[in-house]
């Protein structure tokens, strides 16, 4: 039996008017240039479900958000690594227990796991280790946080990831860590949706076979 | 706003209060909710809005035990009715002015630590984040405020006529009205002449008082915008300590 494409925008208006049609197979990047913020927001939140599209539909693993249960929709979600640029987690969190969160809310590891996994996600981007036990997240600088929120999106070995924007305004390591982190998720099979403004397209050498979609004429599709 | 736009905005409000409410009642019973970060925030809430305020509480308590202890000798004997003493304020302490003053204090207190950390949190996109993870705001960060408020509020309650208790006995001892040394004795025949319904009472209403508080500073954080929201928060918990209050008076 074929799986269902990981994420599948069907004829989909979203939010602000851009309306998008594209299919993303697994072990497929999708990588959606949008200059305006809010439709950058709105492409993330309708392919993380967190916003129904106007008209059409949007499909993960092949369900359609629109017609999940919010356990469901969840237990979805929960396949799903997020890098998002300006929402963070609750700022009087530890560091670490911001960083872990998904992972703690999905499973019980052992701290010793936990910690080996959130040190090793970390290190994958410029970070000397896992993030500090005791300070708050908020008392990191903006870069690191910027960094942990990409290390956040593959913790845990997802199945499709979603960065929204969170590259922007990063150093140049921070970038080649990130497209590192995504050839190794869709080498295992996973598959990626990173939205990024135009400029930040030129710096980022994809791999062949990526989806790149330009949002033209009020609609996001695979550029000619 | 005409009458009506108010009384229906007030009605709203009110629903928007029960069902946040009867949410956080649902996703406490939900063994499902309770994941390491809910555990975590939780017993943060316990600790800094129970254990932080307890010496306050038991502060406050002998205060007030040692006040109305002495008003009350003095009153009663005016009157010649000093065997009411014991009964009649430990009664009121117990089933209504430890629970009301308890619940008081946290509602400054807790009330605005939650309502500080929720707008944060909302400030800085928390809500979307967590949804976003899959993780659900409410039963990772309400529903652990809002019950450790409550667990706070029922052991504050009973620190709160402890200290009260244990302070009027001080109080009416050096007015030669107990016998010295007997406090445990006092107490122990004073409670039981009282029943077991003031020391359930003590503590249920306390943890309904700091309930209402802490859902109305959430519902506030989550939805207000405006330096107005703890304002509206103080309104809509008093509001709720005068419900508890009337629904209380009403089944004795």
């Amino acid at each position: 039996m074929i799986a269902p494409p990981p994420l599948v925008f069907d004829a989909a208006r979203l939010i602000g008017g851009l309306t998008a049609d594209f299919e993303l197979p697994e072990g497929r990047l999708a990588f959606a240039e949008i200059g305006d913020p809010a439709a950058a927001r709105a492409l993330a939140d309708a392919a993380l479900g967190l916003a129904a599209p106007e008209a059409g539909a949007v499909r993960v693993f092949g369900r359609d958000w629109a017609e999940t249960t919010p356990g469901e929709a969840a237990a979805l979600r929960a396949r799903i690594g997020v890098g998002l640029a300006e929402d963070g987690p609750p700022p009087h969190l530890a560091a670490l227990d911001a960083f872990a969160l998904a992972l703690d809310w999905r499973g019980e590891a052992t701290p010793e796991a936990r910690l080996a996994q959130c040190a090793r996600a970390a290190r994958a981007f410029g970070l000397p280790g896992a993030p500090d036990a005791l300070a708050p997240i908020s008392a990191l600088s903006r870069a690191d946080r910027r960094r942990l929120a990409l290390a956040q999106a593959f913790l845990g070995a997802p199945d499709l990831v979603v960065i929204e924007r969170a590259a922007e305004a990063t150093p140049p390591d921070v970038a080649a860590a990130l497209m590192n982190a995504l050839l190794r998720a869709l080498a295992r099979g996973a598959a990626a949706l990173w939205i990024a403004e135009p400029r930040d397209a030129a710096r980022v050498a994809a791999p062949a076979g990526t989806l790149r979609l330009g949002a033209e004429a009020g609609k996001l599709r695979e550029d000619a | 706003m005409t009458a009506m736009g108010a009384l229906g905005r007030a009605a709203g409000g009110a629903l928007d209060h029960a069902a946040l409410t009867a949410t956080v009642f649902k996703l406490g019973l939900s063994p499902d909710a309770w994941r390491r970060p809910a555990r975590m925030e939780f017993a943060r809430a316990v600790d800094r809005i129970g254990v932080g305020s307890a010496p306050l509480l038991a502060l406050i308590g002998a205060g007030l035990g040692a006040g109305l202890m002495a008003q009350a000798i003095r009153v009663l004997r005016g009157v010649g009715e000093e065997g009411l003493v014991r009964g009649l304020l430990l009664g009121l302490l117990l089933e209504d002015v430890a629970p009301l003053v308890a619940g008081l204090a946290l509602l400054g207190r807790g009330g605005l630590a939650i309502h500080a950390e929720l707008a944060a949190t909302r400030r800085a996109g928390g809500f979307r984040a967590l949804d976003a993870m899959g993780i659900d705001p409410l039963a990772m960060l309400v529903t652990p405020r809002c019950l450790g408020a409550a667990v706070s509020g029922a052991a504050l309650s009973v620190i709160l006529a402890a200290a009260a208790m244990v302070s009027g006995y001080a109080a009416a001892e050096t007015q030669g009205f107990f016998a010295p040394g007997a406090l445990l004795a006092t107490l122990r025949d004073a409670l039981t002449a009282l029943g077991p319904a003031p020391l359930v009472l003590c503590p249920l209403k306390g943890a309904l008082y700091a309930l209402a508080s802490a859902v109305a500073f959430s519902r506030a954080a989550i939805e207000a915008e405006g330096e107005d929201a703890p304002g509206a928060a103080f309104r809509n918990a008093l509001i709720g300590f005068l419900l508890i209050a009337f629904l209380f008076a009403a089944a004795r």
